[in-house]
């Protein structure tokens, strides 16, 4: 029996198997038979004499054939593998789809590292001082973070604009929306400020407060309203400790 | 010679199922799409609005929306939530909706949506929760003033105490109905109040329901 005859024998009852199924099949008999002839061919023997002593010690073809068969039995696994491919083919055509949607990701990531300050460009005259802070504070599923502070002139006013961001706890999740609206800035005297930029979106929020300040200031609040809880902030003001 | 393992059906689609599992949890988690249930997209409006998990109490398809449109009323202690989820080539994503805070004590917690496509409204709502134990019956009103700044009341629900829905201990309603006007020829600017009725009939609470309108253009 020649090897082609070996493997059509073998491959006979497997008519159910898949293309792919049958030619992985194909080729572990081939490597099977290949191996036994190595030996075969290094202790000196002919190549054609050696690949039919391979083909007998492998036994009954029809009968292995039958036991492969068996193997491959049950067609539902084949109908999920299916279904998990083409569920992964779908995924992936919406992540390119969805690709301009990494901006809430990325955005997610920065406002955990370097929060923008984009938002505040160009509002505060005659600047006095600015500080970074790092501020955070768990609001339900989200953090708070506070992480800029000035000290300057608005509208003819001496006034503090602080920079907020908001951001989910795991990375890449939703954040709570209306980080400007649920916000407010009061001074040390009570004094409400005002809101100024705002931006966001699924990643992060960001948010601008402004509240009026004079000399000797140590200090504005950030109140946060969430769902049934308060945050307060204090906001330390860059060279408040001093003039306190 | 380098052995080929042979993979059963079995094995190959274990992989495979693990492999998709992957690829939908990454694309959930970072693009934030490629949802494959509804409630999925209900869990990215609690996010959104900040109001931690909720539990669904009752859901209402609105094909008059989108061919998929689904609206969901959910709750927890201190929030109630009316809000949509629909089937895009993108699954299943969020939509919009209205969220009651219910952290302070009133009688009753309402609000009101008018879900439009293209600017022609197809579906109002009202919704809330029921907190006063001695409301036996709630009245929904619908209100509206004309161009000619005329009050009307446009609809009017009833409900008593065994229609509303419970969950958790807490009573929630749910009405439904088509404008009774037609949209695309004027606004009119529209409020809906609450009336809770005692067993005797006497009016107890009355409560400014909180607008949401909702307008879908694409």
């Amino acid at each position: 029996m020649t090897r082609g005859e070996f493997m059509a024998q073998v491959l006979s009852p497997l008519g159910r198997l898949t293309a792919e199924e049958r030619e992985n099949v194909r080729r572990e008999l081939e490597e099977h038979v290949e191996d036994r002839m190595e030996v075969l061919l290094d202790m000196g023997w002919d190549e054609a004499l050696a690949e039919s002593r391979c083909l007998e010690a492998m036994g009954d073809p029809a009968e292995i054939g039958r036991e492969m068969a068996r193997q491959y039995r049950g067609t539902g696994w084949l109908w999920l593998g299916r279904a998990a491919v083409l569920l992964t083919v779908v995924v992936c055509i919406q992540a390119l789809l969805g690709i301009g949607l990494l901006s809430s990701a990325w955005d997610s990531l920065a406002a955990r590292f370097c929060p923008s300050t984009a938002i505040s460009i160009g509002e505060l005259k005659n600047v006095e001082a600015v500080e970074d802070l790092d501020i955070r504070a768990e609001v339900g599923n989200d953090v708070l973070r506070i992480y800029q502070v000035s000290v300057g002139e608005k509208d003819g006013q001496r006034a503090a604009m602080v920079l907020a961001c908001m951001y989910d706890r795991w990375p890449f999740g939703i954040v709570a929306g209306g980080l400007r609206i649920r916000s407010a800035v009061v001074s040390r005297r009570g004094e409400m400020g005002t809101s100024g930029g705002s931006r966001g979106n699924y990643g992060a929020e960001y948010a601008v407060h402004w509240a009026p300040v004079e000399p000797g200031d140590a200090h504005v609040v950030w109140v946060y309203h969430g769902i049934g809880e308060t945050i307060r902030l204090e906001v330390p003001l860059p060279g408040g400790e001093e003039t306190a | 010679m380098r052995k080929t393992k042979l993979s059963s059906r079995r094995r190959r689609t274990l992989r495979r199922i693990l492999i998709a599992a992957a690829a939908v949890f990454l694309v959930n988690r970072i693009f934030l799409i490629g949802l494959l249930f509804p409630v999925q997209a209900i869990r990215h409006n609690e996010e959104r609005e900040g109001a931690g998990r909720t539990a669904v109490v009752c859901r209402d398809w609105a094909p008059e929306i989108y061919k998929s449109q689904l609206v969901y009323l959910t709750e927890n202690e201190d929030i109630t939530m009316l809000s949509g989820a629909r089937l895009t080539y993108l699954g299943w994503i969020n939509g919009y909706g209205v969220m009651l805070d219910c952290t302070e004590e009133a009688p009753v917690h309402g609000g009101w949506l008018a879900w439009s496509e293209r600017e022609q409204s197809s579906i109002l709502y009202a919704f809330g929760r029921v907190d006063g134990p001695d409301i036996a019956r709630l009245e929904v009103r619908l209100q509206y003033t004309d161009w000619k700044g005329e009050d009307h009341t446009a609809l009017t629900w009833n409900s008593e105490r065994e229609d509303w829905m419970e969950k958790d201990g807490r009573h929630y309603f749910l009405f439904r109905t088509y404008p009774p006007f037609d949209w695309t020829e004027y606004h009119p600017r529209l409020d809906a109040v609450a009336v809770g009725y005692d067993e005797a009939g006497l009016d107890i609470a009355w409560v400014e329901l909180s607008n949401g309108s909702g307008s879908i253009s694409s």
